[in-house]
């Protein structure tokens, strides 16, 4: 279904009570004075502790993961095929929202990145050449076109939205760029959030989703209607904001808070293998590790844990 | 985030001042104590030659807002990286005309779309700063489109945050609330989103951050209050810092003594920035992202000990 003609068919459900997103709030600012404590404590430096959703994914999958994606050196990160699409579906579903149909993929992502000045990702597009970057990205714009086209300009798209939230006097900042955001109180609708995503579907895409209404909701004291994930080629997957996601949401930061509180100050890092070892900078040394040297290269099957290109990963 | 604690009515200087009169009063004391301060710092160094008319840029110190909270004196007083049109660097500008043309359109039977406000600024660029009309000119169609879509997601999230109220007055992008010390070759500039109010009744000033609320804000909202103080010989009542990220805002009391603060950083900056050889360095998180890591031994010990570029 077209994204346009599930907005259509969008009812609204039962507004969350914006008592309870107070609640909420009030809750993990408990649990950030606590991880900011812990922290200054021992060791101040490190503050503001920061837990981003790619923080909250790592620490999903392994906490040893997380401390040495933290401890890598960004710049050293290849941009690598799979982060290349990722950027590419972002440019494109954009590109769609304002100025139509991508007639010339390849072109228009590069002017894109041009425009944003993101080097990186320009010069890995370049390394792979431009037969290779066509047949990676090309397919994508006519789903875009298919999925995006079409959308009641009252619904406001806006696309790199940003929202966080801060807690304990801006010790601990739980920050997120929302891919695209439809309606919101200036709209007259409730808001949706759409993440674009070009891997497969995996359970860490919807707590990322269900991460965003939090903030959100958070954000405007106001929840999100839905939030949803759109894969090219797929339906949009959308799921009613109620007061039980944000709760679970908001429990799944609040452990976040206090396992990277901990972790900065020192604690041992529980390591807990899977095919996210693969794309852990701490592979060849950990001793849990579960990445198959003897596998081809270019072949490993788990995309969806490798890191997206993010150039604000932090900020 | 919470705003300030009430100050004590009885401490002179923790107060904002009421009256029109007394803003001034302050606006007066202020330049009087800038001007001395930067006499005795400069001595003969950046004085405006007779005759000549000063270019501050080329030859003399611009201490704007940018660097009000740079934390490494280094970095504050370098070579500036070198400034780059981008999207980032462009979206509050074009999104700000596009809440200008929304207020302009205001009383309409249809309420403008901010999509519809982006189009049409973008479609008719004669009056933007030159500068940025030239690099938007440059782009092609999609890079254009990059423009638009930062462009709508900035002014959405500012009216979001702020609310479509016919008494904000949004700024002109290209005025910039600046104050150029008599006689020397030294410029304050600062950036203002929105203003309420006027001379009489008070300014409040609003800046929109893109950082998320910290300790940061009230040096960068006194520097910003310090600026419009001097340049407009009166006080604005309040700054508020706006974070349309995290739905806060902010509102801190212009009063003397925000405004001592931020003279004292703005007379730190103007020293660093004149004698930059002086500058010593503060290792830190932000060395990762320093345009001067490659010659900076106590930047790259940071990091190579295990300070994150992560910031």
């Amino acid at each position: 279904m077209q994204v346009a003609s599930w907005l259509s068919e969008f009812e609204p459900p039962v507004q969350v009570p914006e008592a309870f997103i107070e609640q909420l709030r009030e809750q993990l600012e408990a649990t950030a004075l606590h991880a900011a404590e812990i922290v200054r404590g021992t060791d101040p430096e490190q503050l503001p502790i920061r837990v981003p959703k790619s923080r909250l994914a790592d620490l999903d999958c392994c906490e040893r993961k997380a401390l040495a994606v933290y401890q890598a050196d960004h710049a050293e990160q290849s941009i690598t095929a799979s982060m290349l699409r990722g950027v590419a579906l972002d440019r494109f579903v954009t590109y769609q929202l304002v100025a139509g149909r991508v007639t010339e993929p390849l072109q228009t992502c590069l002017s894109m990145l041009e425009a944003e000045a993101e080097d990186s990702a320009i010069a890995a597009f370049e390394a792979l050449g431009p037969e290779a970057a066509a047949a990676l990205i090309d397919p994508l714009a006519a789903q875009v076109a298919d999925a995006w086209s079409g959308i009641d300009p009252a619904w406001v798209p806006r696309t790199q939205s940003k929202a966080s939230a801060v807690f304990a006097d801006g010790a601990v900042v739980c920050s997120g760029i929302i891919d695209v955001e439809l309606g919101g109180p200036s709209a007259g609708v409730p808001a949706v959030v759409v993440e674009v995503k070009s891997g497969k579907p995996v359970a860490a895409h919807q707590a990322e989703a269900y991460l965003y209404g939090l903030l959100l909701a958070l954000r405007d004291g106001l929840a999100p209607g839905a939030v949803a994930r759109w894969y090219p080629g797929s339906e949009l997957a959308a799921v009613v904001v109620s007061e039980g996601l944000l709760a679970s949401a908001a429990a799944r930061l609040e452990q976040a808070m206090l396992r990277w509180a901990e972790l900065l100050c020192g604690r041992t890092p529980q390591e807990s293998s899977g095919p996210w070892c693969g794309w852990c900078p701490d592979n060849e040394v950990c001793p849990s590790s579960r990445v198959d040297r003897s596998a081809p290269a270019g072949l490993a099957g788990d995309l969806e844990f490798e890191a997206e290109f993010d150039p604000e990963r932090d900020w | 985030m919470t705003s300030e604690p009430e100050p004590s009515k009885t401490e002179p200087g923790k107060t904002e001042p009421s009256t029109r009169e007394e803003r001034e009063a302050l606006a007066s004391r202020m330049t009087e104590r800038l001007c001395d301060s930067v006499e005795q710092l400069l001595g003969e160094q950046y004085r405006v030659q007779p005759g000549v008319r000063p270019n501050y840029f080329a030859d003399g110190l611009v201490v704007d807002a940018f660097r009000v909270t740079e934390r490494c004196p280094r970095k504050l007083a370098g070579p500036s990286s070198d400034y780059r049109d981008s999207v980032a660097m462009s979206r509050r500008r074009i999104g700000l005309l596009a809440v200008r043309e929304l207020a302009n359109s205001a009383g309409t039977s249809q309420p403008m779309l901010v999509s519809t406000a982006v189009q049409q600024v973008m479609a008719d660029a004669a009056n933007w700063p030159i500068s940025l009309r030239d690099w938007v000119d440059s782009l092609d169609r999609a890079g254009q489109a990059a423009v638009a879509a930062a462009a709508i997601t900035w002014a959405e999230s500012a009216l979001r945050l702020v609310g479509r109220d016919s008494r904000v007055k949004w700024a002109e992008p290209s005025q910039k609330p600046k104050w150029n010390v008599p006689g020397r070759l030294v410029q304050l500039s600062a950036s203002v989103d929105a203003v309420l109010g006027g001379v009489s009744s008070g300014e409040k000033l609003l800046i929109l951050s893109d950082a998320v609320p910290g300790p940061a804000d009230r040096l960068r909202a006194g520097f910003t209050a310090l600026v419009r103080t001097l340049g407009a010989r009166h006080a604005p009542l309040r700054v508020t810092v706006g974070s349309p990220a995290t739905g806060l805002l902010q509102p801190i009391p212009v009063t003397q003594e925000l405004l001592e603060l931020a003279a004292d950083r703005a007379l730190e900056m103007i020293g660093l920035l004149a004698n930059p050889d002086s500058a010593g360095t503060v290792p830190g998180k932000w060395c990762g992202y320093c345009h001067l890591l490659e010659h900076c031994d106590a930047g790259r010990t940071q990091l190579a000990a295990g300070g994150s570029a992560t910031m």
